[in-house]
């Protein structure tokens, strides 16, 4: 195994962790729309959802880079360039997320000054670890980037994913700078912090899945290469060419020009087509391999993946996604509801699979399988779906009387709040989520054991032989 | 918009592209399990999906160039199936071509035939 193999399961290990943080502290927000007054003045709602949504950012980045410094010495058949900066890189990161989580939870927010932003809480959504920390962000990112171009360019050759995967990381990277601007105009600041959630979310982070994803049906289903990178070439073109400006429907009401409505919901409109095309490709390597591979998570995962992304991004999406409609259901919990499928299915199933793909190698056995893997696997999913259900039907009650009839008004919202149909919503979503929480229990259980009695067979049987 | 029509076309929408997705599971499905029963099965979901972008077109208040992009979309969601499962036979097949000297690594496991009947 290569030493980047071994960062890579590292980052795996790390990514899995953040994702059980991110479910404590979901499950924790989803507990405050039931009692408002829990913990009040003392852990506020505000930090709970910060501290869910940035784990949420970075478990999947983690992953990301876990599954590219598993793949990348296969690809290019020798240790990765400068592996020795990206294993302390590593350990700066883990320490950077853990100091950043002790000071949300223990200071959570200070005066309105530039020791703030720097060192507390930069008050933006989804990005709010302060200023020294997205420089520390950047810094491992560089550094990332450095390990997969200088591996590249050592190769002897360099294949179409790793060239994509290459052209992908200039706009992950650059992009990721729009994390410190601080503007007073909010229209403006909106405008461009919308290029680094969206952009990353839906441009930059699907090409690098779609690479990952090339990677893994080639070690998962021993897929031709030729094939894989004819698919890629395809879908990142339908993928960036309707994603890019998608990115409108996130200025309709934000106070950018008119046309943005047109333009948004246009592209908007088109992004469930290629996710269309992805469903039929799962089908047909789910054809040609029988339903069957050797190792059936991994498999599992991958399928789940194509679906969820069709599902959580296609139809959830399209459902709001047109400027008449979203009008209404903007900021709703039927963008939540929206949210959590399309993450789930886009990006977490997918890493999902490449952190079964890598403990079938390091466990050294041919194939995996479980009881564990499908319990989790149809806990997670049931939880999930169950979970979406109830911020559906919360969102769209929502939309309905606090929007539509209601005017969007102060007295609309309070009053929302003692709607039945909400209330059990929200209920609801609470129950799902410690059904999700359960999942993850199950999930965490079967990858630390999985595969290795199996292992210890494997390797008892040549001491066997040889007595 | 009233209220009403504003959760009723939204559903609409949703079920619309579910339906597109349906179209295309099945199709995909008729040929991967060789069962052409499901054939009908997934005509019938094109034919349902026809029919609600029709009462999308009829009967919600969207803008009449949102309603022009959505039965165009509906053309679009008939081509994706057919379309791609012939690029991806096609592809295979060249590769397929392309190795044919060498042993086949899964032997049995190839979808050479399947997409004839497509």
């Amino acid at each position: 195994m290569y030493r980047s193999q071994r960062l890579a399961l590292r980052y795996l290990a790390a990514a899995m962790v953040l994702f059980g943080v991110m479910v404590v502290f979901g499950v924790l927000s989803a507990a405050y729309y039931i009692d408002p007054t829990l913990m009040l003045n003392t852990f506020n709602f505000n930090t709970s959802k910060i501290l869910h949504i940035d784990t949420l950012i970075l478990w999947h980045l983690l992953g990301f880079f876990g599954a590219v410094y598993w793949f990348l010495p296969i690809e290019t058949g020798r240790e990765v360039e400068g592996i020795a900066v990206g294993e302390w890189m590593f350990w700066i990161l883990c320490a950077v997320i853990v100091v950043v989580a002790v000071v949300f939870i223990f200071v959570q927010y200070g005066p309105a000054t530039d020791f703030t932003l720097w060192f507390i809480n930069q008050g933006r959504k989804y990005v709010e670890a302060p200023r020294w920390a997205a420089i520390a962000v950047v810094i491992v990112a560089a550094v990332f980037a450095y390990n997969v171009v200088a591996s590249a360019l050592k190769a002897a050759s360099r294949s179409g994913i790793l060239i994509v995967l290459i052209l992908d990381l200039i706009p992950l990277l650059v992009l990721y700078l729009d994390a410190f601007p601080a503007m007073p105009n909010m229209s403006q600041d909106l405008f461009w912090w919308w290029w680094l959630v969206h952009l990353w979310v839906e441009a930059t982070w699907e090409v690098l899945i779609g690479c990952i994803m090339a990677w893994t049906l080639m070690g998962l289903l021993g897929a031709s290469r030729r094939v894989v990178e004819s698919w890629l070439y395809v879908e990142v073109a339908l993928v960036l060419g309707t994603g890019i400006l998608g990115l409108g429907h996130h200025y309709f009401w934000i106070g950018t020009p008119r046309y943005w409505l047109g333009v948004g919901g246009f592209f908007s409109a088109l992004e469930p087509l290629p996710l269309l095309g992805m469903v039929i490709h799962a089908i047909y390597d789910a054809g040609t391999h029988r339903m069957q591979a050797g190792n059936r998570p991994a498999f599992y995962w991958m399928l789940a993946e194509a679906f969820g992304n069709f599902l959580g991004a296609g139809v959830w999406g399209f459902m709001m996604t047109l400027p008449q409609i979203n009008l209404y259901s903007h900021g709703t919990q039927w963008t939540a509801s929206h949210a959590h499928f399309a993450f789930w299915g886009a990006y977490s199933c997918g890493i999902f699979a490449v952190v079964y793909l890598a403990l079938e190698k390091r466990r050294q056995c041919t194939g995996l399988d479980s009881r564990a893997w499908k319990w989790s696997f149809a806990i997670l999913n049931l939880g999930l779906l169950g979970m979406v259900g109830a911020l559906l039907v919360a969102g769209m009650d929502q939309a309905f009387f606090e929007r539509a009839q209601g005017g969007s008004t102060w007295s609309a919202f309070t009053a929302l709040q003692h709607r039945p149909w909400y209330i059990e919503g929200m209920w609801s979503r609470f129950g799902f989520g410690l059904l999700f929480a359960v999942g993850y229990i199950v999930l965490m259980y079967d990858m630390l054991s999985i595969g290795k009695s199996r292992a210890a067979q494997t390797a008892g049987e040549p001491r066997e032989a040889a007595a | 918009m009233t209220p009403h029509l504003l959760i009723a076309t939204a559903l609409m929408l949703g079920v619309y592209v579910m339906l597109a997705g349906s179209w295309g599971l099945l199709y995909s499905l008729a040929i991967v399990l060789g069962r052409p029963a499901l054939r009908p099965a997934a005509w019938l979901c094109y034919a349902l999906h026809l029919g609600l972008m029709l009462a999308i077109v009829i009967a919600t208040p969207l803008g009449p160039w949102w309603k022009l992009l959505i039965a165009a979309s509906s053309a679009a969601y008939l081509a994706i199936p057919p379309i791609v499962w012939r690029y991806l036979n096609r592809i295979h097949r060249s590769e397929e071509k392309t190795h044919d000297s060498r042993p086949a690594r899964r032997p049995g496991r190839t979808l050479a035939g399947l997409g004839r009947g497509a």
